[in-house]
């Protein structure tokens, strides 16, 4: 507790952790090399991860160039708004080009003509200059990326030449290989549309003559539709129909129109762009395309919205400074945000919204069948029921709900009673909360087991796990606070988080291994259950000295709770009582028929009885959780810690300075102290357990009335191939959490208030 | 417990001082306990990876404390030698694989979104921050389907009334390929990766930002050049916490990988010697002990971290 007692085991802890993590790295190495050696195979291993990490590498490089890059476009925007207006307009211009050459809808292979045989000399022959231009490029990017690590502008000049002066002779000296491949196909129409469009940007960003400005930007939009309409040369042509071309054109321009009345902007600008695009959809889109069809047809296709577009680039009057910085500033949140919300769009958002679309149709995703997957999953129609209430008649036998009840009918009482004595309706006191919380979980625990199902079993799943995690978390958080080998027991429990599931579930399915009575046992607990079994039936010492110690244990539990109750202070009555009637039980079968793998029959003969856990329902599910719970304590142990660690220690002594027990202190000013983190651990675990999977897969598939939500989906979609009823349990599973996601929000929204 | 003797208030007598005593030591030892019982199972894989196959079929893995059982680095030998059926070498390589990408490019992705996040003015920025963590609770379940189609098939939108289809991202051919799963793990990660990474980035003092910004820099030069030193440690923490799961995850990669024995990483492979009932047994504890070999090295050297990330990511909430 104080501070000087406790530094010294600290700093000799934190020495043994050093000397551990040293050892580990060792290890570590040790077995790297090892590894090496002894695989006559290392190269296709080493292979394997190298090659990976070189395209990581030209990925990561290619696309911090890009974000660079646009970074450093913007950055003009402030700083240099002719360069600006040149830079964005090629960059705009070569997107565009590189989309539309890269379209499979146009790019089909059409007919070979003198024409196309011309564009195509044209592309080979001027390779080597427009090499020299895209190398310049990346060279630009290396210069600046230099300058900034070193700190000053001076080498992005030579950068540009080299680079520059390579792609040329390359392009010269390697004309076959450049001309036919990658380089030519893809990047030459946009290197070359990048290289006009920039120029006439050049020649926008200073003219402010609103005359010269529309002509600069039609004369543009020209040369470059018909670029575009060469660069087509081989694909698709539309086949012009009047109606399929106004109608899109006209709808465009007017939807956009009313876009800009309504967002209170000139309408004029923006009907041009709208009309761009309609045309373009009416050419392509509704129109016919044929392969054959003239070539000029294409161009014209191309030109209309080109010009358009280069129009409504330079119809506003040249912007002001206030919008420069505003275009800059605007541009750089979607720079910063644009690829995190593409990756989340592309791999979260967009999925999950297909999902649900999928869940409305049948098993190949051919005809919709509305919520008829749905239907089939809450009308027990699958392969494992959602709800099974077959059993729900043994519900008053089982032992469990026998037990809870009484137990949450006492607590309840004795709340009541202790309550009227203080003046209030109902008491929470130890001596009434303890049974309603054990009856509650017996009673809980009784129903999970005989209303059974895939869904309830979750519902089980996450009673059982969030429970029992949160709770050991805390009691292990609260045992370990201020103890001198905190650190190091803290790690042991929080070891098993670093452990795959997989792993976990390897590990604990040797632990849960039965075998026959008469063979040794190789799972521990049914080594321990048979063990205590033999200990029970036997005679010898070993049995006589542990029935005396039960017999003597139970005494001096009794003793205390009779002095407890005489001297009035109930304070941990009701645990001791608790523990004490589980005792007296347990020495009762203990004495009798004996307890454990190896029982007395009815007739005096020995049964032999190890407990199958994997398969066993319904009890095998909660051997299942134990794996869960074992891993996810951990977690909660290391938050709460923290937190209770957190909570100011002028209240503690406060407290204790007015005379309050360790307990009272833990009960009323720790743990309120610590709810809002305890809000977050069991919303997370809730959220880890709902989706449970690899436990289930790997140690029963299912089997044995063990399905849960997540499997039963992967089984379904993946096994059975039903991706209908497969999304649909997804959708499910999603619906689950649902709360949970709300929960977090509005605790988010107070954060952030 | 480590505890000053408080005294405790209405009991004076040796008896009730004895008692107390005993209970006072109950926690400690309860603690080391628990602590015991934890590590037995993870103890009892280890110690049963270096025994032989007889040995582990015939009696339990403590038995070597009494009897004289020998040890054997056969299971080890035969996991890790690549030309072995039962080998778990190749898809250690491809866990790395795997587990490599999948750290490192959420971490650039997500620093950035963080930055703007915390420290960039536009419309809707909180709207958008809530919608993009309240993803963090979204089981990944959800995405798995449409991912698949969209690694086997490429994405292909049919345009209403036109009769055409327009293909907006090519088939690559991934389904099958750990480029998949580093895609699918980069793109589930970032969630997380922002809520810690903002977390903290917001967090950093306003000043620096300030006076930076009045010597001229652009949002690109502080987050070079300020952000990015500054966040080290918390984006070593996302990188433990990234690795970890990605080395660990089993329902992306089988989904993705599935039978293709050629890219599949260590958790499938070792569920796979788990499923070859009896066969195999023997060399579950020694492949299971492979797989977790890096996750644990990587906890104990850098456990500092992970839990500084784990705080960081939960207790502020």
């Amino acid at each position: 507790m104080s501070g000087a007692v406790a530094a010294d085991p600290n700093a000799e802890q934190s020495s043994v952790v050093a000397t551990l993590k040293k050892v580990a790295v060792v290890a570590f190495v040790v077995v790297l090399i090892w590894l090496i050696n002894r695989t006559e195979q290392s190269d296709l291993l080493f292979d394997k991860i190298i090659s990976t990490l070189i395209s990581v590498a030209i990925a990561v490089g290619a696309s911090a160039g890009l974000w660079i890059g646009a970074n450093l476009l913007f950055e003009q925007a402030t700083k240099n708004w002719q360069r600006f207006q040149a830079l964005a307009a090629a960059s705009i211009s070569a997107v565009i080009f590189f989309a539309l050459d890269g379209n499979r809808l146009l790019r089909v292979l059409g007919p070979r003509d003198d024409v196309t045989e011309a564009v195509q000399d044209l592309t080979n022959i001027s390779t080597p200059v427009t090499m020299a231009v895209f190398l310049g490029l990346i060279g630009v990017l290396v210069g600046r990326a230099i300058a900034l690590y070193r700190g000053s502008p001076a080498l992005v000049v030579p950068s540009v030449a080299v680079f520059a002066v390579l792609g040329l002779v390359l392009g010269i000296y390697r004309t076959e290989e450049v001309a036919g491949g990658f380089f030519t196909r893809i990047l030459w129409w946009p290197i070359v549309a990048g290289a006009i469009a920039g120029t006439f940007g050049w020649v926008l960003g200073g003219q402010s003559d609103p005359k010269i400005r529309r002509t600069v930007g039609a004369l543009g939009g020209l040369i470059l539709g018909i670029l575009a309409g060469f660069m087509l040369f081989r694909a698709y042509r539309p086949v012009f129909n009047i109606l399929d071309l106004a109608i899109p054109t006209l709808l465009g321009g007017a939807l956009f129109a009313a876009v800009a009345l309504v967002r209170g902007r000139p309408a004029m600008p923006t009907v041009l762009l709208g009309s761009a695009i309609g045309w373009a959809f009416g050419a392509f889109g509704f129109s016919e395309v044929d392969p054959l069809g003239p070539l000029a047809w294409q161009v014209v296709a191309m030109v209309v919205p080109f010009v358009l577009a280069g129009l409504w680039a330079s119809w506003r009057p040249q912007a002001d400074v206030v919008r420069r910085t505003e275009v800059s500033n605007d541009a750089r949140s979607w720079i910063f945000l644009g690829p995190a919300l593409t990756f989340i769009a592309a791999t979260l958002v967009i999925p999950a919204l297909r999902t649900i679309y999928l869940s409305l149709f049948d098993a190949r995703s051919e005809e919709w069948v509305g919520f008829a997957n749905y239907g089939r999953i809450f009308g027990n129609e699958l392969n494992e029921d959602s709800f099974d209430f077959s059993r729900a008649g043994a519900l008053p036998g089982s032992i469990l709900f026998q037990l809870g009840v009484p137990l949450l009918i006492l607590g309840g009482v004795i709340g009541v009673l202790v309550g009227r004595r203080r003046g209030n309706k109902f008491e929470t006191v130890g001596v009434s909360a303890t049974p309603i919380a054990i009856g509650f979980v017996l009673f809980a625990v009784a129903i999970f087991s005989t209303i059974r199902g895939t869904i309830i079993n979750n519902l089980w799943w996450v009673f059982t796990v969030t429970t029992a995690s949160t709770c050991l978390g805390l009691a292990i958080a609260v045992l370990a606070d201020r103890s001198k080998s905190e650190k190091i027991a803290k790690a042991f429990i929080f070891l098993p988080m670093a452990i795959s599931f997989v792993g976990a579930s390897i590990i604990w399915r040797a632990i849960y291994q039965a075998r026959d009575v008469r063979k040794d046992q190789t799972g521990v607990l049914n080594a321990l259950w048979v063990g205590l079994g033999r200990l029970s039936t036997g005679s010898g010492l070993p049995t006589l000295l542990v029935t005396v110690g039960l017999v003597l244990t139970l005494i001096a539990i009794l003793a205390f709770l009779v002095s407890a109750v005489a001297q009035k202070s109930l304070n941990g009555v009701a645990p001791l009582a608790t523990i004490g009637a589980a005792l007296a039980w347990f020495t009762y079968r203990f004495i009798g028929s004996g307890v454990g793998g190896v029982r007395t029959g009815p007739t005096g003969e020995l049964i032999g009885d190890t407990v199958f856990f994997v398969q066993d329902s319904p009890f095998n599910n909660v051997w299942l959780m134990i794996i869960l719970i074992w891993i996810q304590t951990g977690f909660a142990m290391v938050i709460l810690s923290a937190a209770i660690k957190a909570v100011p220690s002028e209240f503690l002594e406060a407290a204790r300075v007015d005379g309050a027990t360790d307990a009272q202190i833990f009960w009323r000013i720790t743990l309120p102290q610590i709810y809002p983190t305890i809000g977050v651990v069991v919303t997370t675990i809730i959220v880890v357990v709902m989706k449970v999977f690899d436990i289930v897969k790997v140690i029963t598939n299912g089997q044995f009335d063990t399905q849960v939500l997540a499997n039963q989906m992967f089984n379904e979609a993946f096994s059975f191939r039903d991706k209908g009823v497969g999304s649909a349990l997804a959708i499910v599973l999603f619906l689950s959490v649902l709360p949970v996601m709300f929960y977090n929000i509005r605790q988010m929204q107070k954060a952030q208030d | 417990m480590a505890s000053p003797p408080i005294v405790e208030p209405g009991k004076g007598s040796g008896v009730g001082n004895a008692i107390y005593g005993v209970l006072r030591a109950i926690p400690t030892g309860l603690l080391w306990f628990i602590v015991l019982i934890w590590s037995i199972p993870t103890l009892g894989l280890a110690v049963n990876s270096f025994r032989g196959r007889d040995d582990q079929r015939g009696s339990g893995w403590w038995t070597v404390f009494s009897d004289e059982g020998g040890s054997t680095l056969d299971n080890y030998e035969t996991v890790l030698t690549a030309s072995s059926t039962n080998s778990i070498l190749e898809s250690l390589a491809n866990s790395f694989a795997i587990a490599i990408p999948a750290t490192i490019i959420p971490i650039a992705i997500a620093a950035f979104a963080a930055y703007a996040f915390a420290w960039i003015e536009f419309p809707g920025r909180q709207w958008l921050f809530i919608a993009t963590v309240s993803l963090l609770a979204v089981p990944l379940q959800v995405a798995l389907i449409p991912l698949l189609q969209l690694y086997s098939g490429g994405a292909h939108l049919s345009l209403p009334l036109m009769e055409k289809t327009v293909t907006l991202i090519p088939n690559f051919d991934l389904a099958g390929t750990g480029t998949a799963v580093w895609l699918t793990h980069t793109g589930f990660g970032l969630p997380f990766a922002i809520f810690l990474l903002h977390n903290y980035i917001s967090g950093l003092p306003k000043d620096v930002f300030e006076s930076a910004r009045i010597d001229g820099a652009d949002h690109f030069t502080i987050f070079w050049r300020i952000v990015l030193p500054l966040s080290v440690p918390v984006l070593a923490a996302f990188a433990i916490f990234q690795f970890l799961w990605t080395w660990n995850d089993f329902l992306i990669a089988n989904t993705m990988i599935g039978a293709n024995r050629d890219a599949q990483p260590t958790t499938i492979a070792i569920a796979n010697l788990a499923g070859d009932y009896g066969r195999n047994e023997h060399l579950l504890s020694a492949g299971a002990f492979v797989q977790a070999f890096f996750p644990l090295v990587v906890f104990f050297s850098l456990q500092r971290y992970f839990v500084r990330g784990l705080l960081a990511g939960s207790v502020k909430g």
